[in-house]
């Protein structure tokens, strides 16, 4: 049994490790980024500007958005494609296609300090405007990061003598990109001179520096690894650290457990009651099988499991708090408008009169389904030998139902129960929104629209783990259960 | 097993037995009583907690700004007072409900009309727009603002004696000790929000604060209580977003939360999250009380403000995230008053017999919004390139229908791109029609004829022949734009055009609109009260990636106009500019121009009318009262 407890933890945290890594992928592959559709507002969106450019591709470098997602291949880039990033996110190829473009700026802005050695190489091109322009990419690359690790933003090596490099500039304007809508026509050769100088200032920099961009194969494969998106988040992870909300940057972890407040009261309770209802509905069934009271607990179960949520939620809203016809409950929330006015005693009421109806219809959908296994797990033991032989022991019906039928009965709600454990964290999205609950559902679904990767990653890695212990836990339960299972 | 057996007869006698019994009862109603008690002792003491507290610290009575507005030098006039209602009843709590949780409470970094609307009860701007006349300005942190060089260079006399809310925060803890004592406004913290604009690692709202102080070169503190603010160029923005600038205080938002000051070089990220930006503080008729994630957001009026007095005491903002239970909230007067979606209007105003909602009190007012919605065309498509056929795109949609039928009358129909209550909007020039004679007539001049007899247009464009089809890219959350697309796909069939609805989700969309993946798409632009025509309508803007002039449109005389306004500070010449703008946009239909956001406001008529303000944001408690008992 130990042995094999010990066996299930350590294949535990590779197993966490897989899952997190493929909701990872999928997350990131999602369309739509963070920090995008924080652009509507109100009755239409408002418009965007280059001075907004600056401090997104900062709050990108801040959430690692511009690294790679799961492998990193920039220290392989080569001049050559870095020209002809740069061609195209300067529209010279085709300047209405904003789409590769948009492509284009974008890798030049993520790809850092990835693009030193390269454009370092381009300065000796021909063309003076892909001169200027490397140049212009040199002054933005260069105030990156240099080493991957630690606090990348307050890296102040990367930050000195960066003012000094913002005038190694091209001192003829090169013509603007808009102008010169093919790169074969090639300006005069004078717009190479006007750059000799500024050339001849990076390349002494890079001579200086050079060591801090470019890399040993084994660097190389251990960034093609670790400097990315995913490994990063695997870092603070080890930390316990969730991150922060790309939305309102508060921090994930303690939103998600000033959550479980609301989603943990409303599902446990409703669990609870579900199972107190189910069980005995389940044995009634059992025992009395074809009877009227059987068939009509049936049909009703039936009908209350195949309404969906929002209905139930909705009618008994309706019913019993619009006033039509009683206004008993309120019509949502979790308590009263002002808790922190109410003695400990009067809000564990007011939460519970608030609860009523929620709880009503989360146990409404539980309810069905347990009583089905309840039943079926009693008709299953109660046909068997040692039930008969306890019969003829001459013990009591009830005796011989509970005592005897009722622990092996129970073993299918058993391994249920180790499913439960995520679904208190997740809670129910559809409750919590008739409900006006502002529980863990809520706040995975609009971090979900919202594209919040460290809220929704920290939700289901959360829930992951806790899947996990839940089917341990129920396996372990079941031994307990019933002695002829053995756990080797 | 007998030893069980005899375990379990003991026990059962003994808990029989009466004393057991009788004690255990004892106990039980001992507990109960106890119980009771406590909950007495702990009402009291909540009472005694919660109750205002009489004696406060002697505040420094902040200066009246009354005198220098006499002042003909000061660009700042009196206003009427906020509350126009002559019939009010001052004090209780006014609950508001909204659909979505803000974003975080710092203004600089949280985005959205609602944190907006949050600080004009919080905070206090420089000075304000007069209800009545948003051209015109009134004093609230600023006192005096004079302009020696028309528009270069700005003088700002603060107001004196202001003090900031003192913060939100568990005071009993001891961690904030560092926080204590009295802070006096002043220039510094002007300078501050200055600091806050032009750090560029400050992300969220502030970047699209920074467009409007792209000419702002220098912020000075002269004293404690003046200003000297230039500008490197004049322009029409200047003076409207230096007034409309938020104070923030540096003594609390450079600090963490132990009071150690972050480190220059990087306090702009330190900024970005704050351990107070889910709280929020200011100068304002209102502080703050808390924030309870998609639950509420609780103010208490401030008894010290030094402005016009609100009318209630506590406002509670409530989050009720879904739309079926607005109506809910509203019918049982758990809310005061929101709005609605066009959707719940037509069933809750349109569709409902009797008073609305079946409770004869509530009453129900629309709020303009300034912004519009709107199909734009890609200009570099063969088939919009030619204002003709832009023209009959707009023939053949059915405006006025559309709004009946589907927005159930509640938007106003525009034929320009502005807001119709806005002076830029040039009322003489009416809608195209719904014509779908005249739009075949047009498309046949722009050489669109159906040569082959399938029923769609066609036209041989270098060489090639292309049929007239093209796809729709709208919001696909939205039931209304589905019908819309539907509606004007079957006008656009019997005039020989296939168009096919695209629908894509929000971020989706954006992403398409922005890499120009559309012929046409929909979308709504929201406006400001001093309009610039650059971003949008400018042809330097045309081919930039990710800009806002996204259908590619270039036209000469728009890019002077747009220059023409940027730079023109008088504001009779800035409406004419915005007319003869109208008139180009009305010609040359880069947009079809549909309609003005309007949205319907439910309210219980215990409130007084309300009334909207007229600029962005649109909601301002500042206006409300509750009616009193004798009109």
């Amino acid at each position: 049994m130990w042995a094999y407890i010990a066996r299930r933890l350590l294949t535990m945290p590779p197993t966490l490790f897989f899952i997190s890594l493929i909701i990872f992928g999928v997350l990131n592959l999602a369309p739509g980024r963070p920090g995008e559709s924080a652009q509507i507002s109100g009755a239409g969106e408002s418009k965007r500007s280059s001075a907004q450019r600056e401090s997104f591709r900062i709050f990108k470098e801040q959430f690692h958005l511009d690294k790679p997602i799961i492998l990193n291949t920039r220290m392989f880039l080569t001049a050559d494609d870095v020209e002809k990033k740069l061609v195209d996110a300067h529209g010279w190829g085709d300047v209405h296609d904003i789409k590769r473009r948009i492509r284009a700026r974008n890798m030049l802005e993520d790809a850092g300090e990835y693009l030193v050695g390269p454009l370092i190489a381009l300065l000796d091109h021909p063309d003076p405007r892909l001169v200027s322009a490397s140049i212009e990419q040199l002054i933005e690359a260069s105030q990156r990061q240099i080493k991957p690790d630690g606090d990348r933003l307050l890296n102040q090596t990367a930050q000195r003598g960066n003012e000094e490099r913002k005038s190694w500039r091209c001192t003829a304007t090169i013509p603007a990109p808009a102008v010169i809508h093919t790169k074969d026509v090639i300006p005069a050769k004078a717009g190479i001179q006007s750059c000799t100088s500024a050339v001849a200032q990076w390349k002494t920099w890079f001579l200086d520096n050079a060591n801090h961009y470019t890399w040993s194969a084994l660097e190389k494969t251990r960034r093609v690894f670790f400097d990315t998106r995913f490994s990063y988040y695997w870092r603070n992870l080890l930390h316990l650290d969730f991150g922060k909300s790309t939305v309102d940057r508060s921090d994930v972890f303690d939103v998600v457990l000033s959550k479980l407040k609301y989603s943990i009261s409303l599902s446990l309770i409703s669990m609870l009651l579900a199972y107190l209802i189910a069980v005995p509905l389940g044995i009634y069934s059992a025992v009395r099988q074809g009877s009227v009271g059987e068939h009509l607990s049936t049909l009703a179960l039936f009908v209350l499991y195949s309404l969906p949520t929002f209905f139930t939620g909705t009618v008994l809203l309706r019913l019993l708090s619009e006033g039509d016809p009683l206004a008993w409950f309120p019509t949502g929330g979790f308590e009263s408008q002002d808790p922190h006015r109410l003695t400990t005693l009067a809000s564990m009421r007011d939460v519970m009169w608030h609860l009523v109806l929620p709880v009503a219809t989360y146990t409404s959908v539980t309810l069905a389904a347990l009583s089905r296994y309840a039943r079926s797990g009693i008709i299953d033991v109660i046909r068997s030998d040692y039930v008969r032989t306890a019969r003829a022991k001459g013990l009591g019906e009830w005796t011989v139902i509970i005592k005897h039928a009722g622990r092996n009965g129970m073993i299918p709600l058993l391994t249920l129960l180790g499913g439960l454990l995520p679904v208190l964290l997740s809670g129910s999205v559809v409750i919590e929104v008739v409900f006006n609950i502002p529980g863990m559902g809520l706040y995975l679904y609009e971090a979900i629209n919202n594209r919040d990767y460290n809220a929704v990653m920290a939700v289901l890695v959360a829930a992951s783990f806790l899947t996990l212990v839940g089917v341990l836990i129920s396996d372990i339960s079941y031994a307990i259960a019933d002695p002829r299972i053995s756990l080797e | 097993m007998p030893g069980g057996g005899t375990r379990e007869s003991y026990m059962r006698s003994v808990l029989h037995s009466p004393v057991v019994v009788l004690s255990l009862v004892c106990m039980a109603v001992v507990l109960v009583l106890h119980t009771c008690q406590l909950d007495r002792i702990e009402q009291t003491v909540l009472d005694l907690k919660n109750s205002p507290s009489g004696v406060g610290v002697q505040f420094a009575a902040p200066s009246s700004a009354e005198d220098l507005l006499n002042d003909p030098e000061n660009l700042l006039t009196r206003s009427r007072p906020l509350i126009t209602a002559t019939n009010i009843k001052r004090g209780g709590t006014l609950r508001k409900g909204i659909g979505v949780d803000p974003r975080g409470l710092n203004p600089y970094v949280a985005d959205g009309a609602d944190v907006a609307e949050y600080h004009r009860y919080i905070g206090n701007y420089l000075a304000s727009r007069h209800p009545d006349d948003p051209d015109k300005w009134g004093p609230e942190l600023a006192a005096k603002v004079t302009t020696p060089d028309q528009g270069l260079t700005y003088i700002i006399h603060l107001r004196k004696g202001v003090l900031w809310h003192k913060p939100t925060v568990d005071w009993a803890s001891g961690k904030y000790k560092w926080l204590e004592g009295q802070h006096e406004f002043n220039s510094d913290d002007v300078v501050f929000a200055f600091e806050i604009i032009r750090n560029n690692q400050i992300s969220g709202r502030v970047s699209s604060m920074r467009t409007y102080f792209e000419a702002l070169k220098d912020v000075e503190a002269i004293d404690r209580y003046t200003l000297k603010v230039t500008f490197n160029k004049r322009t029409a923005l200047n003076f409207s977003s230096l007034m409309e600038t938020l104070p923030m205080p540096r003594w609390l938002y450079m600090f963490d939360e132990e009071g150690k000051p972050f480190d220059q070089a990087t306090w702009g990220l330190k900024f970005n999250e704050h351990w107070y930006n889910r709280k929020a503080i200011g100068t304002g008729p209102y502080t703050f009380v808390g924030w309870e994630p998609s639950v509420h957001i609780e103010l208490a009026r401030n008894a010290h403000y030094f402005g016009e007095t609100p009318a209630f005491d506590r406002v509670f903002i409530l989050i009720v995230k879904d739309q079926n239970a607005w109506i809910r909230k509203l019918k049982m007067h758990e809310v005061d008053i929101m709005y609605l979606q066009p959707e719940q209007y037509r069933t809750a105003v349109m569709e409902g017999k009797g008073p609305l909602l079946g409770q004869k009190n509530i009453e129900t007012k629309r709020m303009s919004t300034l912004s519009y919605t709107y199909i734009a065309y890609n200009q570099n498509t063969p088939f919009f390139s030619d204002k003709r056929v832009r023209q009959a795109m707009t023939l053949s949609f059915d405006r006025v229908g559309m709004i009946k039928n589907i927005f159930y009358d509640l938007y106003h129909e525009v034929s320009g791109p502005f807001a119709k209550e806005m002076p830029c909007y040039d009322q003489t020039i009416a809608p195209m029609p719904y014509d779908l004679e005249l739009a075949k007539k047009k498309l046949d001049t722009a050489g669109w004829k159906d040569t082959d007899g399938d029923g769609i247009r066609d036209k041989v464009i270098d060489g090639k022949k292309i049929p007239f089809a093209f796809t729709l890219t709208i919001y696909g959350s939205s039931d209304e734009y589905a019908t819309v697309a539907n509606v004007w796909r079957e006008a656009l069939l019997q005039i020989g055009v296939r168009m096919d609805p695209r629908p894509l989700e929000w971020s989706t969309m954006l992403k398409k609109v922005e890499e120009r993946e559309f012929d046409a798409y929909t979308s709504a632009w929201a406006m400001d009260w001093d309009v610039d025509l650059m971003q949008i309508w400018h042809s330097s803007e045309a081919d930039k990636p990710q800009s806002s002039n996204r259908i590619g449109f270039k036209n000469k005389e728009a890019d002077r106009i747009a220059e023409a306004l940027r730079a023109e500070m008088d504001p009779t010449k800035r409406v004419a500019l915005c007319h003869e703008f109208h008139k180009l946009a009305h010609e040359e239909q880069p947009y079809t121009f549909f309609y003005e956001n309007v949205r319907p406001v439910l309210y219980w008529n215990d409130l007084n009318t309300p009334e909207f303000s007229k600029v962005w944001p649109q909601f301002d408690i500042r206006y409300w009262s509750f009616r009193g008992k004798n009109p």
